[in-house]
């Protein structure tokens, strides 16, 4: 009778909720439903944790429902809270975590934005510390919603936020002006779109079918005198043309000259307030305003740094390289903050950790006036660095309950300075990328592939490279001559055996693998076809380079080589850390379609190394020759015998 | 201990760098300054060989099949005044009755029996240095000769003197302070691959590294075809007389020499024909016994530290005994770049820096180059295209030859020190 009970309830229970959902998720007959994933794993630290995403959603989209499965360390009771736009939506045992399904609704997003936010409320107990390093991530999370299925017919709602792919298309006989504003666009839409929108380049002669979230940007010239106001002299000044068509693509359109422009300008957020079909000379610049000197933490993203508790409570600031626009080689972190006067018998501080290492701890006092500078040199730094301020707290009474009196730690980002040196720091590699190239990427395509591929290819080695930085990028497309002719830094794909011998590359691409040319240090035989990444000095310059092995096109490993570089690039530029999952010197993609670094060993130093041991060389030669110089103009001391000879002779 | 091990790889890399580098680097120096002396002494006139008295000695161990055709030719020799000293060591074939029957004013005997014969060479050479010392040189007939006027030449068995050599060796000896002159040696069986590389190899020897030592006077001696004036041997003679017990003991006493002040000068105008060997195993067996024997002279380094050695004689010295070091740490260094090669995938070549190779390269093949264009010399655009013909053969020949110098330092290592006479093939007449 009891389990008939329960189960009663339960099927009850059941169809109750499963008919609040239907009612939820019925779009209206012109609309379609999608998910939209978070651009990043959520999770929370700590007692206090608390960490918010947010969650692009296209126009007039309505979310319906967010789903997801927490899963949790902690260990003392209390509970995880899930919230949208600040809404409590759900809630999970802190110890065990749990499923979350919540209805939304469109109150939860605005302006396109759904905020999704965790924190963890523990239970009060008296020891403050409980469960400090403890984690919850947020999994699987995905926001149902509704949207429209009309096709754009402006072009402001093209560029509608929140979008799933975005395809930039050009013709299989694009010209290089074509071909160049292809990849500026690429580069611009990925700038204007952060992840997850997916953004790639086909080269092809036929569109690609749009819907509601994936679109599609047509790259065409067209002749420099039939260019939107060709009275002027100047085409590229007058920009070319932006038209969304009947069937809901946007042309991008104009005089090869005039048609990069066009694409940097698509980046540019003004445009999604335009409401009509057709904008003509549209020209713009990329987006490129990085921090070159003495920067704010609010200019650098940080918008608060604001601590409130007891027990330990922290703050992360991301210093990224990228956002400086070139390598650095050191940095010094001045912090303006204000913190609560340290009361009679409590205890606190407050730790600074560069990438989770310990580099400054100043103590709790009387003293309001928290001003640390933090020097971060050169070995300590790497691309994507993160601070983190971990404010611990314990009140007189040494307990948490009753809830005590919280102490306050504020920093302000406005005042608060970044303060650059730029040289190298990080060894040569991906993670040089991409603050090596400055604000333009030069890039090349190589001997391995074919030109549409190659191009394709170029596409997502681009997106990957903008998804990593906040500056928007200029593209210089050059010949592979040009490439290798060039001083600054640039990527190569499509790299064939030549090209990867000449620029010095760690592994040559031979049947066996030598790697450290001209020092070899190993090598490896070839367990089959690859797609290979390489990121190295060569000679001054950082180069990135992407090539098949083998590179005979007609063998079956060398096609099989051709596509799995496809997929490698396909990878780096939609994979979860898009340019990021590239690390070391060297990957590969093989039959496994998956990324592995190879690692190389250890370089015999020709910076350190090399040097003592040229001039221990130079040194050593020197007495050498030093040494049988006096020796041989040296007689020994017992007296001489007579010259031979010196008596003349019979 | 990675520390350690890099700076020894490094230490390994250096060493055999510098060796490579010094044996280019003293090679072309040596090319440079043989040019010059070449086309100085081809300028000056025969000497008057009657200035000397031409003692000719002729070690001789069971040379029945040869020593007639020798004798004979040295008859031939134009020298006013001569002695022909045949030292019969021991010889159980039928040596000393072909002497017998060949006997005549001008030529000695000198018989060596048992228990003293057959200790070797330079024992062959002591004794009859003691003879014509003591017994001929205090002789009625050749006692007014003094020392510095009586010129010892040797000649082996199968060796065939130019017939005007005294008058080219002469010349050098009027210089007083020149103490040894050694003649270009030729290979006269020049019939097979093995003989003509045997042939270019002397001619190397001669016309590059001996006759660019001579522009300092610090040529070393090379037994057949060697002239000593006899103040000279007596200067650095013990009391067995001015031979050692080395296995090269022509080197040795071309180092006693220089040590004592005296010149030593190669005569690139005249020669001594020798036989050439034809099996690659014999061959093998003679090079591996020079090889331990240069090897041996390394242990009289000491010697260079001397009075009238100096400046570029004594550097000069150093580098040609040490030759046979570097030609070991070349090897070692070769082999291992080899096995790091074949067993690793360590290329042996940094191909991907052209330059680099180019200069290895180089270096390895340039004291190859610049001894083949000694065969050009004096021959115009025949001798340029006789030397690109060579290039490839030599450098073949070069490495098939090139176990020796580990095979002598194996037998140097083992102390074994027993070596037989290498076999004379038949004579072509």
């Amino acid at each position: 009778m009891r389990r008939g009970g329960v189960l009663l309830l339960g099927l009850v229970l059941g169809l109750g909720a499963a008919g609040v959902v239907w009612a939820a998720e019925a779009p209206r007959s012109s609309e379609a439903v999608a998910t939209a994933k978070l651009p990043y794993v959520l999770s929370v630290k700590g007692a206090g944790g608390s960490s918010t995403v947010a969650v692009t959603l296209p126009d007039s989209a309505t979310p319906i429902v967010f789903d997801g499965t927490v899963r949790s360390t902690f260990t003392y009771d209390g509970t995880i809270v899930v919230t949208i736009n600040g809404r409590r939506i759900a809630q999970v045992p802190a110890r065990t975590g749990g499923d979350v399904h919540a209805v939304a609704n469109a109150d939860d997003v605005e302006r396109g934005v759904a905020v999704i936010g965790m924190f963890v409320q523990l239970d009060a107990t008296e020891d403050c510390f409980v469960d400090s390093t403890s984690t919850a991530t947020l999994d699987n999370a995905v926001l149902t919603y509704s949207h429209p299925v009309t096709p754009p017919t402006s072009i402001g709602t093209f560029l509608s936020p929140g979008l799933s792919k975005i395809t930039v298309q050009v013709g299989t006989n694009a010209s290089v002006a074509e071909q160049q504003a292809a990849l500026d666009a690429v580069a611009s839409l990925v700038h204007l779109y952060p992840v997850p929108t997916v953004v790639k380049l086909l080269v092809s002669d036929s569109a690609p079918e749009d819907d509601f979230l994936n679109r599609t940007v047509v790259v065409q010239a067209t002749n420099e005198s039939d260019a939107v106001g060709s009275e002027s002299p100047s085409t590229t000044a007058n920009g070319g043309t932006l038209e969304v068509r009947p069937a809901g693509a946007l042309y991008l359109t104009g005089a090869p000259t005039a048609l990069a422009g066009t694409a940097f300008a698509l980046a540019d957020p003004a445009l999604s307030l335009f409401e009509g079909r057709r904008l003509e000379h549209v020209s713009g610049t990329p987006d490129w305003d990085p921090a070159t000197g003495k920067t704010s933490l609010l200019d650098l993203g940080a918008s608060a740094i604001s601590m409130s508790g007891v027990g330990q409570l922290q703050s992360v600031v991301a210093v990224n390289q990228p956002a400086f626009g070139q390598s650095l080689s050191s940095l010094q972190i001045s912090l303006a903050g204000v913190i609560t006067p340290l009361p009679e018998g409590a205890a606190g501080r407050v730790d600074f950790l560069w990438n989770g290492t310990l580099i400054d701890s100043i103590g709790m006092s009387d003293d309001t006036q928290l001003s640390p500078v933090l020097s971060i040199s050169s070995e300590q730094l790497n691309r994507d660095n993160q601070l983190t301020i971990d404010f611990s707290y314990v009140p007189a009474s040494g307990r948490c309950t009753p809830q005590p009196l919280a102490a306050r730690l504020d920093f302000d980002t406005k005042q608060s300075f970044v303060i650059p040196s730029f040289g190298d720091s990080v060894a040569p590699g991906f993670q040089r990328f991409p603050q090596v190239l400055g604000s333009t990427v030069p890039i090349a395509l190589g001997s391995a592939g074919t030109p549409s591929s190659l191009l394709q290819q170029a596409g997502d080695v681009i997106a990957a490279l903008q998804s990593s930085t906040t500056q928007q990028l200029a593209v210089n497309l050059m010949s592979a001559a040009e490439f290798d002719s060039a001083t600054v830094a640039g990527l190569l794909v499509g790299a064939g055996a030549a090209e990867t011998e000449s620029l010095g590359a760690p592994l040559t691409i031979t049947d066996l693998i030598s790697v450290g040319d001209p020092a070899p240090r190993f090598s490896a035989a070839l367990p089959g076809p690859l797609a290979l990444a390489q990121a190295f000095s060569s000679g001054k310059r950082d180069v990135a380079i992407l090539g098949p092995i083998p590179t005979d096109p007609a063998s079956a490993a060398g096609k099989a080589a051709l596509q799995l570089n496809e997929q490698f690039a396909d990878q780096v530029a939609t994979g979860v850390g898009r340019w990021t999952q590239l690390t070391g010197q060297v990957m590969s993609m093989g039959a496994t379609g998956q990324l592995e670094e190879i690692a190389l060993p250890p370089e015999p130093s020709t910076t350190s190394n090399g040097r003592s041991f040229l001039i221990v060389g130079l040194i050593a030669t020197a007495f050498l020759i030093i040494g049988l110089i006096v020796w041989s103009k040296t007689k020994p001391q017992e007296a001489a015998p007579e010259v031979p000879g010196a008596s003349p002779m019979g | 201990m990675i520390f350690i091990l890099t700076w020894l790889v490094w230490l390994g890399y250096y060493v055999a760098i510098v060796s490579v580098l010094i044996g280019a680097a003293w090679t072309v120096v040596l090319y440079s300054a043989g040019t010059g002396y070449i086309r100085d002494w081809r300028s000056r006139p025969p000497g008057d060989e009657a200035t000397y008295l031409w003692a000719f000695m002729v070690p001789a161990l069971n040379e029945a099949v040869t020593i007639a055709d020798s004798v004979a030719r040295l008859r031939a020799v134009e020298a006013t005044y001569k002695i022909i000293i045949v030292i019969n060591d021991g010889s159980d074939d039928n040596t000393g009755e072909v002497l017998e029957q060949i006997a005549g004013d001008d030529l000695i005997v000198h018989t060596r029996v048992a228990p003293n014969a057959r200790k070797g060479k330079a024992a062959a050479l002591d004794d009859a240095y003691q003879f014509l010392l003591h017994d001929l040189l205090s002789s009625e007939r050749y006692g007014h000769w003094a020392p510095e006027q009586v010129i010892v030449g040797i000649v082996d068995a199968d060796g065939r003197l130019a017939t005007t050599a005294p008058a080219h060796v002469g010349r050098h000896f009027d210089n007083p302070r020149v103490g040894g002159v050694q003649v270009n040696v030729r290979i006269y069986n020049r019939s097979s691959f093995l003989t003509r590389m045997q042939q270019l190899e002397f001619e190397v020897f001669g016309g590059l590294y001996q006759a660019g030592r001579s522009r300092w006077g610090a040529a070393f001696m090379g037994g057949n075809g060697q002239f000593n004036r006899l103040a000279a041997l007596e200067s650095v003679a013990n009391d067995e007389g001015p031979w050692s017990h080395y296995l090269t003991e022509d080197q040795e006493l071309g180092l006693r020499l220089l040590s004592r002040g005296w010149y030593g000068e190669q005569e690139a105008f005249t020669h001594v024909d020798q036989q050439g060997l034809n099996s690659l195993r014999r061959l093998y067996k003679q090079r591996t016994r020079w090889m331990q024997g240069n090897l041996q002279v390394v242990g009289s380094l000491r010697r260079l530290n001397a009075h009238h050695l100096l400046g570029i004689r004594r550097v000069d010295a150093l580098i040609s005994l040490l030759l046979p070091v570097l030609t070991l740490i070349v090897g070692v260094a070769v082999l291992s770049g080899l096995v790091l090669w074949i067993g690793f995938g360590f290329p042996f070549l940094p191909v991907s820096n052209l330059w680099l190779t180019a200069v290895m390269v180089m270096l390895a093949l340039g004291p190859v180059s610049l001894g083949v264009l000694v065969v050009a010399r004096g021959r115009g655009w025949r001798g340029v295209v006789a030397s690109f013909t060579a290039f490839f053969p030599y450098m073949l020949y070069i490495w098939l030859m090139w176990p020796v110098a580990f095979l002598g330092f194996y037998r140097l290592l083992r102390g074994q020190q027993g070596w037989v006479k290498t076999a004379r093939e038949p004579i072509a007449k």
